[in-house]
C-alpha cells in the first residue's frame, strides 16, 4: 500500500512538472479555462435568479441523497415495470463482470460506447479487451484519448489537451486516406469511420446523466449525437449508472436541466436530451430490444454515510476545473485518475482510498473559486480541509509537518518564547539578507526562494515596537 | 489582531493601522498575549495543533471590544472556521463571540466605522489584489474599492483578474512551490501590466508571495498593505 | 449483488433512514419562476424563431402545413436530395424522393408536436409514430411543428407530460440545434455525429 502511494505520488509530481515545463500546454490549457469561463458567464448572465437555480439543485441533491434507499427503490420498480432490466452492482468487479457476461450472452465481438466517466472509474474496456469483446468509444474527445492510450485531461473534454497536429496524427493511423489538420476534416473522418461501428455493434453503453425514480427513465444529456446513436442502433443498451444519480421525479429535471448545460457548456440546453423510459415498445418503433440498467455504488454508499456526503451532489458539469488556478497550471493529468480538478482531488481519495491519494487534498490554494462555480453550491474547499484532517489524523503524512505545526503551535502559547523564536529566526537568516530580502534560504525556506525572494526579518517586531511606543508614554 | 506574519515580518502595517485607528478618534490597543489564530496549521490538517493555538488566541481577546485584524485570512479563520474548531467545547460560546466581534480592517473602517471620507493623499499610479479569503469568504470586495477612492490623488489600475489567486495557499506555497510560482507569475503579469508603480492590498501572506516574485523578476514595483498606504499618506 | 442487500448498504449509511418511506414527502421542485418574456404564442414564436438563428438552424414560419409541404419539396428538389420520413406521412410531392433506407437518406423529415421556445428545442418522442433514426442518421433533418405546441420553459414541458399521467413513451428526445463538438483543438464543428444541418418549419394555424 505504501509502495503504491508512493508510485502515485511520484507520478502525480512527474506530471505536475511536465505540464509547467510545456508552454503550448499551458497556453492551451489557459485558452480553454478562458474561453468556457466566457461562455459560462454569458449563459448565466441571462438568469438573474441564477443563485436560486443553484440553490434549487443543491436542495434537490440534499433530499434525494437523504432517502436514496426509498428512491432506489422506486427506480427499480418503475424501469422493471417499462420492461427494462437493472442489475446492482456493489462494486467495478461485479458491473465488469455482468457487461462481460451480457456481451458474451449477446455473442457480441463490438461495443459501441458513449461518453461515462463511470465507465472509466470501473475499467470497463480492459475487462472487455481482455474478454475478448472490442469496446470504442464514439464521444469525439474519447476517441481521440482511446486512439493515445491516455486518461481524460478534462471531465467533459477529455482530449483538451491535445493539438489539432497530434489528433491529425492519431486519426491517420486509422486511415490510409489523406487527413488535412483541419477540424471539420477530421470530423468528418470520425463521423465516416464511427458510423459503420454505430451501426453494426451488438451492444451500445452509455452512461446516464440523470435517472428519475417516478419513471424508472434514465436521462442522457450530450451535444455530438453519439449518445443517441449508442442508444437508438444496437439492439441491446447497456447504461452504467452511479447511484447517486437519481432524481425523484420529472420536476427535479426543470432545475438540473437549466443548470448543467450553462455551467458546463455555455447553453442554455445541450443539443440532444434524452428522456429513456424502457426498451421499445412495439417492433413499430427503432430503438434497442433490450435496456440494461447497471446500477453501480462502488464506494458511493460509504460516502453517503460521512461528512463527504455533499460531493455525491455533483452533476458533472466540470465548472470547478475551468475556474481552478491550480488545474490551469497542471492540467488533467496530474490528478492521476479518472477525475480531475477540484471535484476529483474530493472524489478520488474517497472513492479510491485516501493512503492512495493522501496528496491530493494539498495540491490546492484553497482560494475557493470552485465553491463560487460549483453547480450544486458544494462546499469543495471545507471538504479538502476535511480530507487533510484525515490524512494527519492517519497519518499519512510526512510527520515533519505535524511535528512542525504542533511545536509551531506550542510556541504560539508563550508569547516570550514567541518573541525569542522571531529573535533566532532574524539572528540565523541574518547571513542571508542582501537590501532587506532573503534570495537563497535553507530549509523550508529553500522551497520558496527557489522563486521568490522572502523579506528579512525586520529588527523590531511590531510588539516590540508597541512596548516600545506605550513605555515612552 | 495583528497576526504572526504581522508581528514578525511587517511591523509597519500593524503600526499604520493602529494610526488611522487613532486618528479617526478611537483608543487602539494590543493585548499582547495574542500570536497565532492556528489558520497555518488548521489549513495543513493539524487540528489539535491548530485548538492549541487558537485557544491561546481566544483568550488574547477576551477583554477585547471590537478587534480590528490587518489579515483578510486571518479573520476569516476565527470568523469561518473557529465554530468548526471549536464545536463541542467549552470554549465554543467565546469562539463565536470572538468571530462576531472581530472584523478585517477594511471592512471595519466602511461597514462597521462607516467612513466616508478620509484626509488621506498618495499621488501614485496603483493597482489592488483582492485576496480570496477576504473577499469569497468574508465577501469583501468594495470596502477597500470604497477607501482607494478616499485617497485623493490616487491613479487607480484595476487588474484584469484581481480575484485571482496569487498561488499562496499558506503551506501550498511551500509544497508545491513549483505551481505556486506558475501562479503567482501569472498575477505578476496582470500586475505588470496595468502600469501600475504600487500594488496595494488587505492580506500581507499574499502580498509577501507577490512582492517576492515581483522582485525575483526585477519589477520595479512598490508593495503596501492597504492600511499602510491609508496611514502614511494621512494629512494632518 | 442481490437488490435487497444493495439497497439495505443504502439505508444503513443513512443515519435516521426511512424504511417504509413514511417521513419522505413527495416534494415537487420548486423553481425560481421567474419570466423571461410573455406567454402569447406570438412571443413565444419570436423567442423561438430568435433561438434558433443563434443556433444555426434555418427556421421559417409558413402559415399551413401544406405551406411546409411545399418548402420541403423545394429544398429536396434544390439540392437533390432523397429523404425518410415516418410511414404515416403522404406527402405526393416528396414521394419521388422518399427512401426507406434511413442510413442512406441525405435528409429526415419529421412531425414534431411540442417545442421550448425559451431554450430553442424541438420535442419528439416515440409515441408519436417516428422513428428515432429518422432525427438521427441523416447528415441533415427537418421539423414541422405546430405552433400551439410551443411552451416557454422546459418547465411547461415536464408539467405537460407529469398531467398527461400516461406512461412514458419509451424515448423523449428533445434537439437544440446541430450535433456540434469542440473536442478537435477547441473548434467548434458540425455534424460529428448526428445532423449538422438543421431545419425547422413552424405551422402558424396549427
Amino acid at each position: 500500500m505504501a509502495a503504491l502511494a508512493e508510485r502515485q505520488r511520484a507520478a502525480h509530481l512527474a506530471e505536475i512538472e511536465q505540464a509547467l515545463g510545456d508552454p503550448v500546454l499551458q497556453q492551451t490549457i489557459r485558452t480553454r479555462q478562458d474561453n468556457r469561463c466566457a461562455l459560462q458567464q454569458q449563459a448565466i448572465a441571462e438568469l438573474p435568479d441564477w443563485p436560486d437555480w443553484k440553490e434549487a439543485v443543491a436542495d434537490l441533491r440534499g433530499h434525494t441523497l437523504a432517502h436514496l434507499d426509498r428512491y432506489m427503490e422506486q427506480f427499480a420498480d418503475n424501469l422493471e415495470r417499462r420492461g427494462g432490466r437493472i442489475f446492482f452492482a456493489a462494486d467495478a468487479a461485479e458491473a465488469c463482470d455482468y457487461v462481460v457476461r451480457l456481451a458474451h450472452a449477446k455473442e457480441a465481438s463490438l461495443i459501441v460506447k458513449a461518453k461515462s466517466m463511470l465507465s472509466e472509474e470501473i475499467c470497463l474496456n480492459p475487462a472487455l479487451a481482455a474478454a475478448g469483446v472490442q469496446a470504442i468509444e464514439t464521444d469525439l474527445g474519447e476517441f481521440i484519448i482511446q486512439l493515445a492510450h491516455e486518461r481524460p485531461f478534462h471531465i467533459l473534454g477529455p482530449a483538451s489537451h491535445k493539438t489539432l497536429e497530434q489528433i491529425c496524427e492519431l486519426f491517420r493511423g486509422l486511415t490510409p486516406e489523406y487527413l488535412p489538420p483541419e477540424p471539420q476534416a477530421l470530423a468528418a473522418f470520425a463521423r465516416r469511420y464511427l458510423r459503420e461501428k454505430f451501426l453494426s455493434a451488438e451492444i451500445g453503453i452509455t452512461g446516464c446523466n440523470f435517472a428519475v425514480a417516478s419513471e424508472g427513465a434514465i436521462v442522457l444529456v450530450t451535444n455530438e449525437g453519439n449518445g443517441r446513436l449508442c442508444s437508438t442502433l444496437p439492439p441491446t443498451h447497456v447504461v452504467l449508472m452511479g447511484i447517486e444519480r437519481l432524481v425523484p421525479d420529472l420536476s427535479g429535471l426543470e432545475p438540473l436541466l437549466t443548470v448543467l448545460p450553462r455551467s458546463a457548456n455555455g447553453l442554455r440546453a445541450t443539443t440532444y436530451t434524452q428522456i429513456i423510459s424502457g426498451p421499445r415498445r412495439s417492433n413499430r418503433e427503432d430503438g434497442p430490444r433490450e435496456l440494461h440498467v447497471v446500477v453501480v455504488d462502488n464506494g458511493r454508499s460509504r460516502i453517503l454515510g460521512t461528512t463527504y456526503r455533499p460531493i455525491l451532489h455533483c452533476i458533472r458539469c466540470g465548472a470547478c476545473l475551468d475556474n481552478c488556478p491550480v488545474y490551469r497550471n497542471i492540467g488533467g493529468h496530474a490528478y492521476g485518475a479518472v477525475y480531475s480538478g477540484p471535484i476529483g482531488a474530493v472524489l478520488t481519495p474517497l472513492l479510491e482510498g485516501i493512503d492512495s491519494s493522501a496528496h491530493l487534498p494539498f495540491a490546492s490554494s484553497l482560494c475557493g473559486a470552485c465553491n463560487d462555480v460549483c453547480s450544486a453550491r458544494i462546499p469543495l474547499t471545507d471538504l479538502l480541509l476535511d480530507l487533510r484532517r484525515d490524512v494527519v489524523a492517519q497519518r499519512l503524512s510526512g510527520r515533519g509537518w505535524e511535528l512542525g505545526m504542533r511545536s509551531f503551535a506550542e510556541i504560539t502559547r508563550h508569547p516570550d518564547l514567541w518573541r525569542a523564536a522571531v529573535r533566532l529566526a532574524r539572528l540565523a537568516l541574518k547571513p542571508w539578507v542582501r537590501e532587506g530580502f532573503i534570495r537563497r534560504g535553507l530549509g523550508p525556506l529553500r522551497r520558496w526562494t527557489a522563486g521568490r525572494d522572502f523579506p528579512a526579518v525586520p529588527p523590531r517586531s511590531f510588539r516590540t515596537l508597541w512596548r516600545r511606543d506605550t513605555d515612552a508614554t | 489582531m495583528i497576526t504572526c506574519l504581522g508581528d514578525a515580518l511587517f511591523p509597519d502595517v500593524g503600526q499604520a493601522a493602529a494610526r488611522v485607528l487613532r486618528e479617526l478618534g478611537y483608543r487602539v490597543d494590543f493585548p499582547s498575549r495574542q500570536v497565532c489564530c492556528g489558520q497555518a496549521a488548521f489549513n495543513s490538517g493539524c487540528q489539535g495543533a491548530a485548538r492549541r493555538s487558537a485557544e491561546a488566541f481566544l483568550r488574547a481577546f477576551s477583554d477585547s471590544e471590537a478587534v480590528v485584524c490587518i489579515s483578510g485570512s486571518c479573520t476569516a479563520m476565527v470568523r469561518h472556521h473557529y465554530p468548526q474548531l471549536f464545536a463541542g467545547t467549552s470554549q465554543e460560546q467565546e469562539a463565536l463571540q470572538l468571530g462576531a466581534r472581530t472584523h478585517e480592517f477594511s471592512e471595519f473602517l466602511v461597514d462597521v466605522l462607516g467612513v466616508e471620507s478620509l484626509p488621506v493623499a498618495c499621488y501614485r499610479s496603483a493597482t489592488f489584489h483582492r485576496s480570496c479569503h477576504t473577499s469569497r469568504l468574508l465577501g469583501i470586495v468594495e470596502a477597500p474599492e470604497r477607501l482607494l477612492a478616499m485617497v485623493e490623488g490616487l491613479d487607480y489600475h484595476p487588474l484584469a483578474r484581481p480575484g485571482d489567486c496569487c498561488g499562496f495557499g499558506g503551506t501550498f506555497s511551500i509544497k508545491y512551490p513549483q505551481i505556486s510560482t506558475a501562479m503567482v507569475d501569472e498575477k505578476v503579469d496582470d500586475v505588470l501590466s496595468t502600469g501600475a508603480g504600487l500594488l496595494l492590498g488587505l492580506d500581507m501572506s499574499c502580498l509577501m508571495n507577490i512582492e517576492g516574485r515581483l522582485r525575483r523578476r526585477g519589477a520595479a514595483v512598490e508593495v503596501k498593505h492597504l492600511a499602510q498606504l491609508l496611514g502614511e499618506g494621512w494629512q494632518r | 449483488m442481490e437488490r435487497g442487500a444493495f439497497v439495505k448498504r443504502i439505508r444503513d449509511e443513512l443515519v435516521g433512514g426511512d424504511p417504509d418511506g413514511s417521513t419522505c414527502e413527495a416534494r415537487p421542485c420548486v423553481a425560481p419562476a421567474a419570466p423571461l418574456f410573455g406567454r402569447s404564442v406570438e412571443e413565444l414564436q419570436t423567442v423561438f424563431l430568435a433561438r434558433q438563428e443563434e443556433l444555426g438552424v434555418k427556421a421559417t414560419a409558413v402559415a399551413t402545413r401544406r405551406q411546409a409541404q411545399t418548402a420541403v419539396g423545394q429544398l429536396l428538389d434544390e439540392r437533390h436530395w432523397s429523404v425518410v420520413c415516418s410511414p404515416d406521412l403522404s406527402w405526393p410531392n416528396i414521394e419521388e424522393r422518399r427512401t426507406e433506407h434511413t442510413a442512406a437518406a441525405d435528409f429526415g423529415l419529421v412531425q414534431a408536436r411540442w417545442a421550448i421556445a425559451e431554450s430553442g428545442t424541438i420535442v419528439v418522442d416515440t409515441a408519436d409514430g417516428e422513428r428515432r433514426a429518422t432525427s438521427l442518421l441523416p447528415p441533415a433533418v427537418g421539423f414541422t411543428l405546430p405552433r400551439s405546441g410551443l411552451v416557454a420553459r422546459l418547465g411547461d414541458l415536464l408539467r405537460q407530460l407529469v398531467q398527461n399521467r400516461g406512461p412514458l413513451p419509451a424515448c423523449i428526445t428533445m434537439i437544440t440545434g446541430p450535433s456540434a463538438s469542440a473536442d478537435i483543438a477547441g473548434v467548434r464543428t458540425l455534424g460529428v455525429h448526428g445532423p449538422g444541418e438543421v431545419h425547422v418549419w413552424i405551422i402558424e394555424n396549427e
